[in-house]
């Protein structure tokens, strides 16, 4: 997860924990170096990546990946307040896999949808 | 002079109630405590720093203390202060500070209104003094 709000990530750890092996970043800038430098066991399956984030924002981290040899196809989802008509359509088109609205209010929303990227590139 | 903050109503009561129980849903008495403690600790850290940014006149950091607070308070059913900080945020966001600091007053009471009650709610999670 790309997450820089600290409760926001104990939220995710909490909702994620024993399902998946979770890894947190609190920067865009943080998880591109991780990816990039294979971090411990590689590059993740998949990114739960915040929108607002300090210094480089979520979109532009996205932009990164899909430009990037090696990371091109990693699959991400977007995470984020903003819920906006519109918001949904514009964070798909830029190459978000899937798109989860905060507050979580149900968990099985995000189980889903990263239940469903997982499956999308055959790494479930 | 801004005019106190209205006490919450009991539908904003049981909103509040609702988020408590998903979190605990989420995990369980030690989650819900640790996120309340980390919302009572920096939820007025945040406003602090969004009049930091007002002062500098930085309409960037503005909106972005201003989306942070607006996250943690809607995670906690707390929707007129959810509200408030979405309202600062859009206006900062679109460059406009004018309206920023009077939001931000409304924000600080809403912020003690709800405050006391979620420590009220859950007295181990109250900041310890």
């Amino acid at each position: 997860m790309v997450e820089d709000n600290a409760d926001n990530r104990l939220l995710l750890q909490a909702i994620l924990e024993g399902l998946y092996d979770v890894r947190e970043y609190e920067s865009a800038e943080a998880a591109l170096d991780a990816f990039r430098g294979g971090g411990p066991g590689g590059s993740p399956d998949v990114v739960l990546l915040d929108i607002s984030l300090p210094g480089m924002s979520g979109v532009d981290l996205l932009r990164l990946l899909r430009a990037d040899a090696v990371l091109a196809r990693l699959p991400v989802i977007a995470l984020t307040a903003h819920a906006m008509a519109g918001d949904r359509e514009e964070y798909l088109a830029a190459g978000f896999d899937a798109y989860v609205t905060k507050p979580i209010v149900d968990e099985e929303v995000l189980l889903r949808a990263i239940q469903r990227v997982l499956a999308a590139e055959g790494g479930a | 002079m801004t005019a106190p903050p209205d006490p919450l109503t009991a539908e904003q009561v049981a909103e509040g109630r609702a988020a408590l129980a998903r979190l605990h849903r989420f995990g369980g008495e030690s989650l819900v405590a640790e996120m309340a403690r980390m919302f009572l600790a920096d939820m007025p850290a945040r406003l602090a720093l969004a009049r930091t940014a007002l002062g500098a006149a930085e309409p960037a950091r503005v909106a972005y203390a201003a989306h942070a607070m607006k996250s943690s308070a809607a995670q906690f059913g707390a929707g007129r202060l959810a509200e408030l900080c979405a309202a600062a945020e859009r206006a900062a966001a679109d460059g406009d500070l004018a309206p920023v600091a009077p939001l931000l007053d409304r924000v600080d009471g809403e912020l003690a209104t709800f405050g006391g009650w979620l420590g009220a709610e859950l007295p181990a999670a109250a900041p310890r003094s």
